[in-house]
Protein backbone atom coordinates (compact mmCIF):
# COMPACT_ATOMS: atom_id res chain seq x y z
CA UNK A 1 0.00 0.00 0.00
CA UNK A 2 2.97 2.16 1.25
CA UNK A 3 4.33 1.58 -2.41
CA UNK A 4 1.43 2.82 -4.35
CA UNK A 5 0.57 6.01 -2.21
CA UNK A 6 4.68 7.12 -2.67
CA UNK A 7 3.89 6.16 -6.69
CA UNK A 8 0.77 7.69 -6.61
CA UNK A 9 2.20 11.00 -5.04
CA UNK A 10 5.11 10.60 -7.52
CA UNK A 11 2.99 11.04 -10.12
CA UNK A 12 1.34 13.72 -8.59
CA UNK A 13 4.30 15.61 -8.39
CA UNK A 14 5.47 15.11 -12.11
CA UNK A 15 1.98 16.38 -13.31
CA UNK A 16 2.48 19.26 -11.55
CA UNK A 17 6.10 19.90 -13.15
CA UNK A 18 4.76 18.52 -16.01
CA UNK A 19 2.25 21.46 -15.91
CA UNK A 20 4.76 23.98 -15.45
CA UNK A 21 7.00 23.07 -18.07
CA UNK A 22 4.61 23.27 -20.66
CA UNK A 23 3.38 26.96 -19.54
CA UNK A 24 7.26 27.26 -19.50
CA UNK A 25 7.68 26.20 -22.95
CA UNK A 26 4.62 27.92 -24.76
CA UNK A 27 6.28 31.07 -22.70
CA UNK A 28 9.16 30.88 -24.27
CA UNK A 29 8.29 30.50 -27.56
CA UNK A 30 6.27 33.30 -27.81
CA UNK A 31 9.75 34.95 -26.70
CA UNK A 32 11.14 33.44 -29.50
CA UNK A 33 8.59 33.81 -31.94
CA UNK A 34 8.41 37.83 -31.03
CA UNK A 35 5.66 37.51 -29.72
CA UNK A 36 7.05 40.01 -27.14
CA UNK A 37 9.04 42.13 -29.32
CA UNK A 38 12.03 41.23 -31.29
CA UNK A 39 15.01 39.31 -29.45
CA UNK A 40 18.81 40.23 -30.23
CA UNK A 41 20.78 37.36 -31.83
CA UNK A 42 22.59 36.91 -28.25
CA UNK A 43 19.29 37.28 -26.72
CA UNK A 44 18.29 34.78 -28.60
CA UNK A 45 20.65 32.26 -28.10
CA UNK A 46 20.02 32.45 -24.81
CA UNK A 47 16.30 31.63 -24.88
CA UNK A 48 16.85 28.94 -27.16
CA UNK A 49 19.19 27.29 -24.91
CA UNK A 50 16.68 27.73 -22.09
CA UNK A 51 13.61 26.32 -24.58
CA UNK A 52 16.35 23.03 -24.98
CA UNK A 53 16.67 22.92 -21.31
CA UNK A 54 13.17 22.89 -20.87
CA UNK A 55 12.83 20.14 -23.49
CA UNK A 56 15.06 17.78 -21.79
CA UNK A 57 13.18 18.21 -18.56
CA UNK A 58 9.81 17.32 -20.14
CA UNK A 59 11.17 14.10 -21.64
CA UNK A 60 12.73 13.05 -18.13
CA UNK A 61 9.40 13.40 -17.18
CA UNK A 62 7.89 11.41 -19.44
CA UNK A 63 9.92 9.04 -19.01
CA UNK A 64 9.21 8.98 -14.99
CA UNK A 65 5.23 8.71 -16.36
CA UNK A 66 6.50 5.69 -18.74
CA UNK A 67 8.75 4.08 -16.00
CA UNK A 68 5.74 3.64 -13.57
CA UNK A 69 3.39 2.43 -15.79
CA UNK A 70 5.87 -0.20 -16.79
CA UNK A 71 6.40 -0.59 -13.28
CA UNK A 72 2.77 -0.99 -12.28
CA UNK A 73 2.06 -2.91 -15.11
CA UNK A 74 5.17 -4.87 -15.86
CA UNK A 75 3.66 -8.48 -15.81
CA UNK A 76 1.19 -7.53 -18.77
CA UNK A 77 2.71 -8.37 -21.96
CA UNK A 78 0.26 -7.34 -24.98
CA UNK A 79 2.67 -9.42 -27.45
CA UNK A 80 1.97 -9.39 -31.17
CA UNK A 81 3.81 -10.01 -34.56
CA UNK A 82 6.40 -7.40 -34.49
CA UNK A 83 9.40 -6.24 -36.95
CA UNK A 84 11.95 -6.04 -35.01
CA UNK A 85 14.31 -4.71 -37.59
CA UNK A 86 11.72 -1.90 -38.51
CA UNK A 87 11.21 -0.73 -34.95
CA UNK A 88 14.89 -0.42 -34.15
CA UNK A 89 15.41 1.34 -37.37
CA UNK A 90 12.17 3.95 -36.75
CA UNK A 91 13.90 4.64 -33.06
CA UNK A 92 17.26 4.76 -35.21
CA UNK A 93 16.10 7.62 -36.83
CA UNK A 94 14.07 9.66 -34.30
CA UNK A 95 17.78 10.39 -33.23
CA UNK A 96 19.28 11.71 -35.96
CA UNK A 97 18.58 15.27 -35.02
CA UNK A 98 20.28 14.26 -31.86
CA UNK A 99 23.28 12.98 -33.28
CA UNK A 100 23.78 15.69 -35.68
CA UNK A 101 23.45 17.90 -32.99
CA UNK A 102 26.12 16.20 -31.74
CA UNK A 103 28.17 15.44 -34.16
CA UNK A 104 28.01 11.55 -33.61
CA UNK A 105 27.73 8.45 -36.28
CA UNK A 106 25.09 6.21 -36.02
CA UNK A 107 25.86 3.04 -37.97
CA UNK A 108 22.53 0.36 -37.82
CA UNK A 109 23.40 -2.81 -39.35
CA UNK A 110 20.56 -5.51 -39.92
CA UNK A 111 20.12 -8.50 -41.70
CA UNK A 112 18.32 -8.79 -44.99
CA UNK A 113 15.80 -10.42 -43.45
CA UNK A 114 14.11 -11.66 -40.24
CA UNK A 115 11.31 -13.22 -39.33
CA UNK A 116 9.20 -11.03 -36.65
CA UNK A 117 9.60 -11.31 -33.24
CA UNK A 118 6.20 -12.10 -30.30
CA UNK A 119 6.54 -9.80 -28.10
CA UNK A 120 5.19 -6.37 -26.93
CA UNK A 121 5.97 -3.82 -29.23
CA UNK A 122 5.41 -0.52 -26.89
CA UNK A 123 7.33 -2.18 -23.79
CA UNK A 124 10.48 -3.53 -26.32
CA UNK A 125 10.71 0.22 -27.93
CA UNK A 126 11.02 1.50 -24.62
CA UNK A 127 14.05 -1.01 -23.96
CA UNK A 128 15.99 -0.24 -26.89
CA UNK A 129 15.16 4.05 -26.68
CA UNK A 130 16.78 3.56 -23.32
CA UNK A 131 20.00 1.89 -24.68
CA UNK A 132 20.03 3.81 -27.78
CA UNK A 133 19.70 7.13 -25.87
CA UNK A 134 22.01 6.41 -23.23
CA UNK A 135 24.54 5.65 -26.15
CA UNK A 136 24.04 9.07 -27.35
CA UNK A 137 23.93 10.72 -24.34
CA UNK A 138 27.15 9.30 -22.85
CA UNK A 139 29.10 9.68 -25.89
CA UNK A 140 31.04 12.76 -26.40
CA UNK A 141 31.46 14.55 -29.67
CA UNK A 142 33.27 12.64 -32.81
CA UNK A 143 32.00 9.27 -31.17
CA UNK A 144 30.17 6.39 -33.36
CA UNK A 145 27.22 4.32 -32.11
CA UNK A 146 27.10 1.25 -33.81
CA UNK A 147 24.15 -0.99 -33.44
CA UNK A 148 23.93 -4.42 -35.20
CA UNK A 149 20.92 -7.23 -34.95
CA UNK A 150 21.92 -10.46 -35.32
CA UNK A 151 20.18 -14.07 -35.75
CA UNK A 152 21.65 -16.83 -34.48
CA UNK A 153 20.14 -20.44 -34.06
CA UNK A 154 18.21 -19.89 -30.58
CA UNK A 155 18.21 -16.03 -30.70
CA UNK A 156 17.74 -12.84 -32.41
CA UNK A 157 20.48 -10.67 -30.20
CA UNK A 158 20.31 -6.53 -31.10
CA UNK A 159 23.95 -5.52 -30.11
CA UNK A 160 24.50 -1.41 -29.09
CA UNK A 161 28.37 0.03 -29.20
CA UNK A 162 29.21 3.03 -28.39
CA UNK A 163 32.59 5.12 -27.73
CA UNK A 164 31.05 6.87 -24.73
CA UNK A 165 32.43 7.21 -21.39
CA UNK A 166 32.38 3.58 -20.44
CA UNK A 167 30.85 2.29 -16.61
CA UNK A 168 33.81 1.64 -14.28
CA UNK A 169 34.41 -1.17 -13.32
CA UNK A 170 33.77 -1.30 -9.75
CA UNK A 171 30.11 0.13 -10.22
CA UNK A 172 29.50 -2.35 -13.09
CA UNK A 173 27.60 -5.12 -10.59
CA UNK A 174 25.08 -1.60 -9.86
CA UNK A 175 23.87 -1.19 -13.55
CA UNK A 176 20.52 -2.62 -13.27
CA UNK A 177 19.64 -1.33 -9.96
CA UNK A 178 16.74 1.07 -9.51
CA UNK A 179 18.32 4.12 -9.13
CA UNK A 180 21.23 4.19 -10.17
CA UNK A 181 23.19 6.63 -12.04
CA UNK A 182 27.29 5.77 -12.56
CA UNK A 183 29.50 8.38 -10.89
CA UNK A 184 30.73 9.58 -14.36
CA UNK A 185 27.79 9.99 -16.09
CA UNK A 186 27.21 12.44 -12.87
CA UNK A 187 30.80 14.11 -13.47
CA UNK A 188 29.54 15.40 -17.17
CA UNK A 189 26.69 16.99 -15.88
CA UNK A 190 24.02 14.40 -17.80
CA UNK A 191 20.70 13.93 -16.19
CA UNK A 192 19.21 10.64 -16.22
CA UNK A 193 16.59 8.90 -13.65
CA UNK A 194 17.98 5.94 -12.92
CA UNK A 195 15.28 3.82 -13.77
CA UNK A 196 15.52 3.16 -17.65
CA UNK A 197 17.82 -0.59 -17.42
CA UNK A 198 16.19 -1.50 -13.74
CA UNK A 199 12.76 -1.43 -16.42
CA UNK A 200 15.03 -2.44 -19.44
CA UNK A 201 15.80 -5.95 -17.13
CA UNK A 202 12.34 -6.79 -16.18
CA UNK A 203 11.29 -6.02 -19.70
CA UNK A 204 13.63 -8.22 -21.35
CA UNK A 205 13.38 -11.30 -18.91
CA UNK A 206 9.67 -10.89 -19.01
CA UNK A 207 9.82 -11.91 -22.94
CA UNK A 208 12.37 -14.88 -21.62
CA UNK A 209 15.22 -12.82 -22.88
CA UNK A 210 18.46 -11.11 -21.54
CA UNK A 211 20.42 -7.90 -21.32
CA UNK A 212 23.51 -8.03 -20.37
CA UNK A 213 26.60 -5.44 -21.24
CA UNK A 214 31.03 -5.06 -21.31
CA UNK A 215 32.28 -1.82 -20.82
CA UNK A 216 35.71 -0.08 -20.08
CA UNK A 217 35.89 3.35 -18.48
CA UNK A 218 36.98 5.98 -20.78
CA UNK A 219 36.54 3.42 -24.01
CA UNK A 220 33.10 3.00 -24.37
CA UNK A 221 29.80 -0.14 -24.10
CA UNK A 222 28.62 -2.70 -25.51
CA UNK A 223 25.12 -3.50 -24.43
CA UNK A 224 23.19 -6.78 -26.18
CA UNK A 225 19.85 -8.00 -26.10
CA UNK A 226 18.83 -11.14 -26.61
CA UNK A 227 15.26 -12.37 -27.66
CA UNK A 228 14.51 -15.66 -27.83
CA UNK A 229 13.71 -17.91 -31.29
CA UNK A 230 11.06 -19.80 -29.70
CA UNK A 231 9.12 -16.79 -29.00
CA UNK A 232 8.91 -16.17 -32.52
CA UNK A 233 6.40 -16.81 -34.99
CA UNK B 1 -0.75 29.28 -42.68
CA UNK B 2 -3.02 32.07 -44.49
CA UNK B 3 -4.93 29.26 -45.50
CA UNK B 4 -5.52 28.10 -41.99
CA UNK B 5 -5.89 31.64 -40.69
CA UNK B 6 -8.44 32.25 -43.19
CA UNK B 7 -10.11 28.77 -42.49
CA UNK B 8 -11.13 29.73 -39.07
CA UNK B 9 -12.86 33.49 -40.32
CA UNK B 10 -16.13 33.68 -38.64
CA UNK B 11 -15.93 30.11 -37.16
CA UNK B 12 -16.85 29.83 -33.36
CA UNK B 13 -14.27 28.39 -30.87
CA UNK B 14 -15.34 27.45 -27.20
CA UNK B 15 -12.24 26.91 -25.38
CA UNK B 16 -12.75 24.68 -22.03
CA UNK B 17 -9.33 25.55 -19.77
CA UNK B 18 -9.27 26.54 -16.44
CA UNK B 19 -5.44 28.13 -17.04
CA UNK B 20 -5.83 31.41 -17.20
CA UNK B 21 -2.56 31.49 -18.38
CA UNK B 22 -2.73 29.05 -21.17
CA UNK B 23 -6.26 30.30 -22.50
CA UNK B 24 -4.56 34.01 -23.09
CA UNK B 25 -1.93 32.65 -25.63
CA UNK B 26 -4.79 30.43 -27.28
CA UNK B 27 -7.03 33.64 -27.55
CA UNK B 28 -4.08 36.14 -28.73
CA UNK B 29 -2.98 32.95 -30.97
CA UNK B 30 -6.57 32.99 -32.57
CA UNK B 31 -7.47 36.74 -32.31
CA UNK B 32 -5.93 37.60 -35.62
CA UNK B 33 -8.10 34.21 -38.04
CA UNK B 34 -10.85 36.62 -37.06
CA UNK B 35 -12.95 33.66 -35.34
CA UNK B 36 -15.41 34.20 -32.33
CA UNK B 37 -13.34 33.16 -29.79
CA UNK B 38 -15.62 32.21 -26.29
CA UNK B 39 -13.79 30.96 -23.27
CA UNK B 40 -15.43 28.90 -20.09
CA UNK B 41 -12.85 28.32 -17.21
CA UNK B 42 -14.82 25.01 -15.96
CA UNK B 43 -17.26 22.27 -17.52
CA UNK B 44 -20.50 23.29 -15.89
CA UNK B 45 -20.04 26.91 -17.57
CA UNK B 46 -19.19 25.58 -20.56
CA UNK B 47 -22.55 23.86 -20.42
CA UNK B 48 -23.91 27.27 -20.04
CA UNK B 49 -22.62 28.86 -22.62
CA UNK B 50 -23.37 25.65 -24.87
CA UNK B 51 -27.25 26.79 -24.48
CA UNK B 52 -26.37 29.72 -25.39
CA UNK B 53 -24.89 29.24 -28.36
CA UNK B 54 -23.60 25.97 -30.55
CA UNK B 55 -19.84 26.39 -31.64
CA UNK B 56 -18.08 24.82 -34.39
CA UNK B 57 -14.81 23.45 -32.78
CA UNK B 58 -14.20 22.95 -28.91
CA UNK B 59 -10.75 23.05 -27.39
CA UNK B 60 -11.32 20.85 -23.89
CA UNK B 61 -8.71 20.51 -21.05
CA UNK B 62 -9.68 17.65 -19.06
CA UNK B 63 -8.03 18.64 -15.42
CA UNK B 64 -10.90 21.29 -14.50
CA UNK B 65 -12.00 22.37 -11.16
CA UNK B 66 -15.85 21.31 -10.24
CA UNK B 67 -17.74 18.36 -10.16
CA UNK B 68 -16.98 17.66 -13.86
CA UNK B 69 -13.58 16.88 -15.53
CA UNK B 70 -13.01 17.21 -19.34
CA UNK B 71 -13.76 13.29 -19.82
CA UNK B 72 -17.08 14.72 -18.13
CA UNK B 73 -17.91 17.06 -20.18
CA UNK B 74 -17.01 15.29 -23.76
CA UNK B 75 -19.30 12.25 -22.94
CA UNK B 76 -21.96 14.49 -21.71
CA UNK B 77 -21.62 16.35 -25.24
CA UNK B 78 -21.63 12.91 -27.49
CA UNK B 79 -24.46 12.30 -25.61
CA UNK B 80 -26.38 14.95 -26.62
CA UNK B 81 -27.83 15.21 -30.02
CA UNK B 82 -28.03 19.29 -30.64
CA UNK B 83 -23.96 18.94 -29.64
CA UNK B 84 -22.61 15.59 -30.25
CA UNK B 85 -21.76 16.79 -34.46
CA UNK B 86 -19.36 19.59 -32.87
CA UNK B 87 -15.67 17.92 -33.25
CA UNK B 88 -13.54 18.48 -29.74
CA UNK B 89 -9.88 18.94 -29.21
CA UNK B 90 -8.23 18.08 -26.14
CA UNK B 91 -5.49 19.84 -25.54
CA UNK B 92 -4.43 18.52 -22.35
CA UNK B 93 -1.38 17.47 -19.94
CA UNK B 94 -2.43 14.16 -19.52
CA UNK B 95 -0.31 12.07 -21.89
CA UNK B 96 -0.44 8.60 -20.94
CA UNK B 97 -1.95 5.91 -23.39
CA UNK B 98 -5.00 5.12 -21.67
CA UNK B 99 -5.75 9.02 -20.79
CA UNK B 100 -5.75 9.25 -24.98
CA UNK B 101 -7.47 6.26 -25.38
CA UNK B 102 -10.47 7.28 -23.50
CA UNK B 103 -10.75 10.59 -24.94
CA UNK B 104 -10.93 8.91 -28.18
CA UNK B 105 -12.90 6.02 -27.45
CA UNK B 106 -15.54 9.14 -26.16
CA UNK B 107 -15.43 10.45 -29.47
CA UNK B 108 -13.05 13.31 -29.21
CA UNK B 109 -11.28 14.50 -32.96
CA UNK B 110 -7.84 14.41 -31.87
CA UNK B 111 -6.01 14.42 -28.02
CA UNK B 112 -3.07 16.91 -28.04
CA UNK B 113 -1.06 16.89 -25.20
CA UNK B 114 0.21 20.36 -23.95
CA UNK B 115 3.69 20.29 -23.22
CA UNK B 116 4.59 18.66 -26.90
CA UNK B 117 3.14 21.23 -28.86
CA UNK B 118 4.04 24.81 -29.60
CA UNK B 119 1.19 27.45 -29.61
CA UNK B 120 1.18 28.20 -33.28
CA UNK B 121 0.93 24.30 -33.76
CA UNK B 122 -2.88 24.50 -32.40
CA UNK B 123 -4.29 26.58 -35.47
CA UNK B 124 -4.06 23.52 -37.92
CA UNK B 125 -5.47 21.09 -35.59
CA UNK B 126 -8.34 23.32 -35.27
CA UNK B 127 -8.64 23.85 -39.71
CA UNK B 128 -8.59 19.87 -39.50
CA UNK B 129 -11.45 19.67 -36.78
CA UNK B 130 -13.49 21.70 -38.63
CA UNK B 131 -13.01 20.17 -42.23
CA UNK B 132 -13.92 17.48 -40.70
CA UNK B 133 -17.18 18.66 -40.38
CA UNK B 134 -18.12 20.08 -44.21
CA UNK B 135 -19.76 17.62 -46.30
Amino acid sequence: MKANLDSNLTLVIAHQIKNSLATNKWTIRELLDGSQGALTSPQKDVVTSIYEHNEQIIKLIEKIFRADKEGSSALELHKTSVDITGLIQKIVDETRTEAMKKNLTVHLDRPDSLPSVYVDAEKISYVFENIIDNALRYTTSGGTIRIVIIKDQESVVVEVTDSGLGIPTAEQSKIFTKFFRASNMAEIGREGTGLGLFMSKNIIELHGGKIWFESQEGKGSVFRVSLPLDKMI
Amino acid sequence: MKDDTNSLKGKKILLVEDDLFFSKIIESKLYHTGCDFVHAKDGETSFILLEKEVPDVIILDILLPGGIDGFGVLEKIKADEKLKHIPVVILSNLGQVSDVEKGMSLGAFRYIVKASIIPDEIIPHLVSAINSTVK
